[in-house]
C-alpha cells in the first residue's frame, strides 16, 4: 500500500529546561534587586520587579507554547491524516483521498499559500515553510491530490 | 486572485506599500528597524538644536541668548533626548534589523509588542519636548532629577516623568522581546557562542535593561507621587530621603550607560574583523568581557556619588570596583587591536568609524578611571571634565559606533552603495570636530569650571570658545551625514550581493541584497 508522509516542526533554539534556568536566572536576579531596595524603604521598585518578571513569564509561556508546534500529513492509501498542533491545540482530519482537494493561492505578499479541502472544511498546511520549500512540496503533492488554483 | 502555476517567489525587497497606515501597523522588523533609525536621526537634530543653543550661549561670558534657568531648561531635555530618544532606538533600530537577519529567524518573537514598543516613544518625546511650551517650562533639575529640584518644579517635571514612564515601557517591552528572541529563535546550530557579537552585546543589553528600568521607573514614580499625592520618598521637608534618590538613580543610570555601549562595542566586533579580513580575536574572550561589565555594572554606582559624603569605605569599595570596569573593557580593546594586527586592513567609511570609535573610546574610559579615583574625583565633580568624559564615551562611543553600523549595513538594508568619497568626509569632520569640541573641555574641568551654568568667569573664556566652534562644525557635519543618505537613497549604485568580501554573518552569506522584506521564513542551518 502506497504510504506517505509529512512532518513539519517548528524550530525552537532552547529545550523547556534551559527556558526555565534563563527565567529562572532573570527573575532572580531582578526580584533580589527589586527585594534589597524594598528593605532599604523603597519598596515600589519590588512591585515594578515584580511586575516585570510577571511580564517575562508571560512572554516565556507564549513561547513554550508553540514548543511542539507540527504539521503532519499521511498519506496511507485512500486514507489521509493531517495532523496540526499549534501551542495547546491539536486538531485532526480524517478525509478520503479521492475528496481531497489541494488549494494553492497566491498570498498578499507574492508567495503561496497552500491548503487542503475536503468535506467542506478548508485546512492551510505548509506554513512552517518558506515560499520556496512550499513551492517545492506543491508540486509533490499535486501527484496526489486534485488541485484547485483559487 | 492569481495562480502559483508560476509562483512568484519572494526573495526580493519588493513588498512596498508605504502609507502612514501601513507603519502605523506594521509588525516587520524591518519597517520597525527604520521607523527606530529615523525617529532616532530626527531626534539627533532635535536634541543636536539644543546643543547647539547650549554652545552658543558658552560661546563668550556673559548672559547671550538665554537666562539661566531656560539654559538649565536646555541642558535637561538635551541629555534626555539624546540618551532616550537618541541612542537607545537607535540602537534597538539596529536590533530590529539586524538580530532576526542575523541569528536566522523570520522576525521578532512578538512582532505586535514590537510595534507598540516603537509607537510608545513618539508620546514620550513630545512630552519631553513640549514641556518646554508649559507655562513653568522644561524640566531643569539636569537629566539625573534629583530632589529637591525635581519636587518643586512645575508641570514640566510632570511631563518628564510622564515622558520617561513610557520610554521605559517601551524599553522593558523592547527587551522582552529581544530575550525571547535570540534566546528561543536562533536557526538550528547556531548556539550562543556562535553568535554575532552584536547579537551576544543586545542579549546582555536587554538583560541590564530588564533589571534596572524597574528601578528607574519605580524611581520617577515615588518621585510624582512626592510632588503631587503628599508622599515623602524623597522629600526632605516631609522626613524623606533625597539620598535615597541619588542611589536609586544611579543603580540605574550607570547601567544605562553600559546598555548604550553593550551594543556598539557588538557592531564594532562585527565591522573590525570584516575590514581586517580576519576572524575576530578571542571571541569567548569579548563574550565574557561583556558579561563582566554588565555584572560590574551593579556595583559601580556610587562613583557618581563620591561627593555626597559616603562613608570611607564606601568611597574604597566604588573606587576600586570601578577600576575593575577597566579590565574587560581593555580586554575588548586589546581583542580588536589584535584583530587589526598583520590583518588585511582596508579603511572604508565603516571602518574608518570603528578605528575612530576604538581610539576616542580609549580617552573617555581613561578619563573614567581618572574620575574613579576618590579624591581626583571630589575635586573635579560636576565640572566640566565629567561632560568631556562622557562625551568622549557616548559620541565618540555609542553615536560613532551608530554611524559606522549605519554605513557598514546600509547597503544590505537599501541595495544602495553610499558615495564613499562623502562618508569619509563626514567621518573625517566628525572626529576633527569633536575633538576640538570636547577635549578642551578636560582642561575647563581641571581649571575648575562648574557644568550647568549660562555664565563664567573671563579666564574660561579661550576653551569655551574654540569648544563652541568645534560643536558647530561637529553639528554641521553631521547634516552632510543625512545628504549622504538621502543621495545613496535616492542616487546610490546598486550594491553588490557582498559590497565587504570579509563580512561573514548569515545576513551577508545567505540573504541577497538587498534584504528581503521576509527573510528566513524557515531557518537556515548553521554549521
Amino acid at each position: 500500500m502506497n504510504r506517505i508522509e509529512y512532518r513539519w516542526v517548528r524550530n525552537s533554539s532552547l529545550t523547556p529546561e534551559q527556558r526555565r534556568r534563563f527565567l529562572l536566572l532573570i527573575a532572580a536576579s531582578v526580584l533580589s534587586v527589586g527585594l534589597i531596595f524594598a528593605l532599604w524603604g523603597a519598596w515600589p521598585i519590588l512591585l515594578f520587579s515584580l511586575l516585570n518578571v510577571a511580564l517575562i513569564q508571560l512572554a516565556f509561556r507564549r513561547i513554550a507554547a508553540h514548543d511542539g508546534d507540527y504539521e503532519q500529513l499521511v498519506v496511507n492509501g485512500a486514507d489521509v491524516l493531517v495532523e496540526i498542533r499549534c501551542a495547546e491545540c491539536v486538531q485532526q482530519f480524517h478525509w478520503n483521498l479521492p475528496w481531497v482537494q489541494m488549494i494553492c493561492r497566491a498570498d498578499k505578499r507574492g508567495g503561496c499559500e497552500l491548503a487542503l479541502r475536503s468535506h467542506g472544511r478548508v485546512v492551510p498546511v505548509g506554513r512552517l515553510l518558506s515560499d520556496e520549500q512550499r513551492f517545492v512540496w506543491s508540486k509533490e503533492l499535486r501527484k496526489q491530490f486534485v488541485v484547485v488554483i483559487d | 486572485m492569481s495562480s502559483i502555476e508560476a509562483p512568484t517567489v519572494t526573495t526580493t525587497h519588493d513588498y512596498h506599500r508605504r502609507g502612514l497606515w501601513h507603519y502605523i501597523t506594521t509588525t516587520n522588523h524591518k519597517d520597525i528597524g527604520n521607523l527606530y533609525l529615523w525617529f532616532s536621526l530626527a531626534m539627533f537634530f532635535v536634541g543636536g538644536a539644543l546643543a547647539m543653543l547650549i554652545r552658543a550661549e558658552l560661546f563668550q561670558p556673559g548672559l547671550q541668548f538665554v537666562d539661566p534657568y531656560f539654559y538649565n531648561e536646555l541642558v535637561t531635555i538635551h541629555g534626555l533626548v539624546m540618551i532616550f530618544g537618541v541612542v537607545m532606538p537607535a540602537l534597538t533600530g539596529f536590533a530590529n534589523w539586524q538580530i532576526p537577519m542575523m541569528i536566522g529567524a523570520s522576525d521578532m518573537a512578538f512582532a505586535r509588542m514590537n510595534n507598540l514598543s516603537f509607537w510608545l516613544l513618539p508620546p514620550g518625546v513630545m512630552l519631553l519636548v513640549g514641556a518646554f511650551f508649559t507655562p513653568d517650562g522644561a524640566a531643569a533639575s539636569g537629566w539625573t532629577l534629583y530632589p529637591p529640584l525635581s519636587v518643586q518644579q512645575g508641570v514640566g517635571m510632570d511631563m518628564t516623568i510622564l515622558a520617561i514612564h513610557l520610554m521605559g515601557i517601551s524599553s522593558i517591552l523592547g527587551s522582552i522581546n529581544i530575550i525571547t528572541t535570540i534566546l528561543n529563535m536562533r536557526a538550528p546550530g547556531m548556539t550562543l557562542m556562535k553568535m554575532p557579537l552584536f547579537v551576544w552585546g543586545w542579549l546582555i543589553t536587554a538583560y541590564l535593561l530588564l533589571a534596572v528600568m524597574p528601578v528607574l521607573a519605580s524611581t520617577v514614580t515615588m518621585l510624582l507621587t512626592d510632588r503631587r499625592f503628599g508622599t515623602s520618598f524623597f522629600n526632605a521637608a516631609g522626613g524623606g530621603d533625597p539620598m535615597m534618590f541619588l542611589h536609586l538613580f544611579w543603580f540605574f543610570g550607570h547601567p544605562e550607560v553600559y546598555i548604550m555601549i553593550l551594543p556598539a562595542f557588538g557592531i564594532i566586533s562585527q565591522i573590525v574583523p570584516t575590514f581586517a579580513r580576519k576572524p575576530l580575536f578571542g571571541y569567548s574572550s569579548m563574550v565574557y568581557a561583556m558579561v563582566s561589565i554588565a555584572i560590574i555594572s551593579f556595583i559601580v554606582w556610587g562613583h557618581h556619588m563620591f561627593a555626597v559624603g559616603m562613608p570611607a569605605q564606601g568611597n574604597l569599595f566604588f573606587m576600586y570596583a570601578t577600576m575593575i570596569v577597566a579590565v574587560p573593557t581593555g580586554v575588548k580593546v586589546f581583542n580588536w587591536i589584535a584583530t587589526l594586527w598583520k590583518g588585511s586592513l582596508t579603511f572604508e567609511t565603516p571602518m574608518l568609524f570603528a578605528i575612530g570609535f576604538i581610539s576616542l573610546f580609549v580617552i573617555g574610559g581613561l578619563s573614567g578611571v581618572v574620575l574613579a579615583i576618590t579624591p581626583v574625583d571630589i575635586n573635579v565633580h560636576n565640572t566640566y571634565y565629567v561632560v568631556a568624559h562622557f562625551h568622549y564615551v557616548l559620541v565618540s562611543g555609542s553615536v560613532f559606533a551608530l554611524m559606522a553600523g549605519v554605513y557598514f549595513w546600509f547597503p544590505k538594508w537599501t541595495g544602495k552603495m553610499y558615495d564613499e568619497r562623502l562618508g569619509k568626509l563626514h567621518f573625517w569632520l566628525s572626529a576633527i570636530f569633536f575633538n576640538i569640541t570636547f577635549f578642551p573641555q578636560h582642561f575647563l574641568g581641571l581649571a575648575g569650571m562648574p557644568r550647568r551654568i549660562a555664565d563664567y568667569p573671563l579666564q574660561f573664556a579661550d576653551f569655551n570658545l574654540i569648544s563652541s566652534v568645534g560643536a558647530f562644525g561637529y553639528g554641521a557635519s553631521q547634516l552632510l551625514f543625512v545628504y549622504v543618505i538621502l543621495k545613496a537613497l535616492k542616487h546610490g549604485e546598486r550594491s553588490p550581493e557582498k559590497p565587504w568580501e570579509g563580512a561573514d554573518t548569515l545576513e551577508w552569506q545567505m540573504l541577497p541584497t538587498p534584504a528581503p522584506y521576509h527573510s528566513f521564513e524557515t531557518p537556515p542551518l548553521v554549521k
